[in-house]
């Protein structure tokens, strides 16, 4: 069975020594080339290749968003990147996009041949030196906390809700913290934006069920 | 006899007494009448003094705190059409250059009459320059003073206006018209003078107004600067790093392969040692160029958005200074317009330099979060503090005050609250859509 192979680059001389590269295995065709991400897109859509072989970055539309709009219209086919970026943000964003394959530039040019064997093989492949374990520790290490948007409120939003919690008004408040009533009001405004509440008494209820008031008044 | 003689003398020494009192009241009621009709004049004048003082005070009030040329001076023919009770009221401006008056604002007036009224000499005002006290004109032409707008209001055969100048020290603003059409309106010298008043305090607002425009003008024109020169470092840092990482490491590459590629056996030793040596070179001057232009400006940034540029950031961060980064996000793995994320990325950069540099910790918090309305990027850690006033005032070495200009340039804010002992938190808030509503004043916050 031919495989055929649409082949992305913006690099026009890399193009013609990945064409020579592929086009030495018998059983590789390539069929269309693409210099930027729009032509990628369309050439995909019409030729319908097997493997779409597609550098990240390229001007216009990139490598990434290119894969993803050729993966909508043309789900089977195969995706495999060529980067020059080693960085695992990178395989990250590129696997997310649907990506079978991330093939490092300066990887030894068999790497690329190999790439398509095993993506075609059902395997996902990495050039080394990424590996999948490579790639886990990446991802656990950016695992990140959630957030508790209590956190994120500055010292005076703090104040200025647990005593609006606690039922003061604004000139209260202002004579309590020493700052004018308005401002108050400005600080009471941003607090309950960034918390996601539009009233009083959803103040008051926040404050209850963080445990920022006691139970009994 | 004698009784009579008695009777006469004690009765005409009543009618003396009575015409001496009748006397004493005609001279009290004449005093009287005049007292009365002093006291009349006194509280007439005292009427027009309180119409007076009112009437500027309803004027000062309205127009204290407009900062705009234009809604001072439809303030201030507003109330003098109310006050005056005139049909229009309408002021032109003062062109030094040329010395003409153009039409300017006008209440009462339609645009269209007013845009017809064209630009006038004022040579027309016949005791220019000294009009100090205002000048009465009148249709059909009285005590031979021409009307010195021939073509306003061709069509009203009957028409009066009063001019007064508006002086600002010294030199001319421009001029202040009341018209009346109906012939027998006269202006009273107690009108005048709150006229003229008028016009002196519509000046002063107006200069302030104009002063205020001009300071807002140029901040204007500075915040825009001061954007564009953010913009403009920006690109050059991301043209530089492409350059080298992709350019100049390309390049490296390159040579290194070549290096690898030179056969080892065969060679005298003292060869293959110069060509290791030759390529572990390279490597190193690759790494730098990679780092370097990682310093300058991610192409991750760019190409991926905020979320891998900062966790490659944070990773970089912690191997360089051994403080470990605590990140906790909310909505922010999407891409944002650049100025956003370039924002974003400088400020937590920024932050976590100064935490390295003075807050003597070893872990510190970063927490990012967008909604649909704005973007939150908060630092945190529990070091060493710092006076913020002080750290504001003394350099710009510590990076606060650049920080706080990203984020004013946005439309957002930063608060850095800090004490002494209690550590740093750093809240900044861009817009993501209308900016930010919060007191100048209350950027800086010591904690409590």
């Amino acid at each position: 069975m031919t495989v055929s192979i649409l082949l992305c680059d913006d690099h026009t001389i890399l193009r013609v020594g990945l064409r020579a590269l592929l086009s030495a295995e018998p059983d590789f065709l390539v069929v269309g080339e693409a210099c930027d991400g729009l032509e990628a897109v369309e050439l995909a859509e019409r030729l319908k290749p097997l493997v779409v072989v597609l550098d990240v970055m390229m001007p216009g539309l990139n490598g990434l968003e290119a894969a993803r709009q050729i993966k909508q219209r043309c789900p089977n086919a195969y995706i495999v990147f060529l980067s020059m970026h080693a960085r695992e943000a990178y395989v990250v964003e590129a696997l997310k996009k649907g990506a079978h394959a991330y093939v490092l530039k300066d990887s030894q040019a068999s790497d690329l041949v190999k790439a398509v064997r095993e993506v075609l093989a059902g395997h996902r492949y990495l050039s080394p030196p990424l590996s999948e374990r490579s790639l886990q520790a990446y991802l656990r290490k950016i695992h990140t906390k959630t957030l508790d948007v209590y956190e994120t409120l500055t010292g005076r939003e703090r104040e200025v809700l647990h005593l609006t919690a606690e039922g003061h008004s604004s000139s209260e408040i202002g004579a309590r913290l020493g700052i004018s009533p308005r401002t108050v009001e400005i600080h009471r405004a941003n607090m309950m934006r960034k918390l996601g509440i539009h009233s009083q008494t959803a103040v008051v209820r926040y404050a209850f069920q963080r445990g920022l008031l006691p139970l009994e008044i | 006899m004698v009784t009579l003689v008695n009777a006469y003398r004690e009765i005409s020494g009543k009618i003396d007494q009575r015409s001496y009192w009748l006397a004493q009241i005609q001279t009290l009621t004449t005093a009287l009448q005049k007292e009365r009709s002093a006291r009349i004049e006194v509280e007439e004048q005292f009427h027009q003094l309180t119409g007076r003082a009112e009437a500027l005070g309803r004027l000062s009030k309205r127009l204290n705190g407009q900062l705009e040329v234009q809604t001072v001076l439809a303030t201030l023919c507003q109330i003098s059409v109310e006050t005056f009770h005139v049909p229009t009221a309408f002021v032109t401006r003062f062109d030094e250059q040329c010395h003409l008056l153009h039409p300017a604002y006008s209440f009462g007036l339609g645009a269209q009459e007013l845009s017809n009224l064209t630009p006038t000499p004022i040579s027309r005002f016949v005791d220019y320059p000294d009009l100090s006290e205002p000048i009465i004109f009148s249709r059909p032409e009285q005590d031979g003073r021409p009307f010195p707008y021939p073509e306003f209001l061709p069509g009203r055969r009957t028409l009066t206006l009063v001019c007064a100048a508006m002086v600002q020290e010294g030199s001319l603003f421009g001029i202040f018209h009341l018209v009346a059409f109906n012939p027998s309106r006269q202006f009273k010298a107690g009108e005048l003078d709150l006229l003229q008043a008028f016009a002196s305090y519509g000046t002063a607002f107006l200069s302030k107004a104009r002063l205020f425009e001009q300071v807002r003008t140029g901040r204007n024109r500075l915040q825009h600067l001061s954007q564009q020169l953010l913009e403009v470092q920006e690109m050059e840092r991301r043209h530089l790093a492409r350059e080298l990482h992709d350019e100049i490491g390309q390049t490296l590459t390159s040579l290194k392969t070549i290096l690898e590629l030179i056969p080892k056996e065969g060679g005298p030793q003292e060869h293959n040692d110069q060509l290791t040596q030759a390529g572990s070179l390279v490597q190193q001057l690759l790494c730098q160029v990679r780092e370097l232009a990682l310093d300058l400006r991610p192409a991750l940034l760019d190409d991926l958005g905020l979320l891998p540029a900062l966790h490659v950031q944070f990773e970089r961060y912690t191997s360089q200074t051994n403080i470990e980064v605590n990140f906790a996000e909310s909505g922010i793995d999407r891409r944002f317009s650049p100025e956003i994320e370039t924002a974003a990325y400088r400020i937590v950069q920024e932050g976590l330099t100064n935490a390295a540099r003075y807050a003597e910790v070893d872990r510190l918090t970063v927490r990012l979060r967008a909604d649909g309305e704005t973007f939150l990027v908060q630092i945190e850690d529990a070091g060493i503090g710092f006076d913020p006033q002080l750290a504001l005032s003394s350099s710009a070495t510590n990076g606060l005050s650049g920080m706080q200009e990203r984020a004013l340039l946005l439309g957002g804010y930063l608060v850095i609250e800090s004490q002494l002992g209690k550590g740093t938190r750093l809240t900044a808030e861009l817009p993501l859509t209308a900016p930010i509503e919060r007191r100048l004043n209350d950027r800086i916050d010591p904690a409590v």
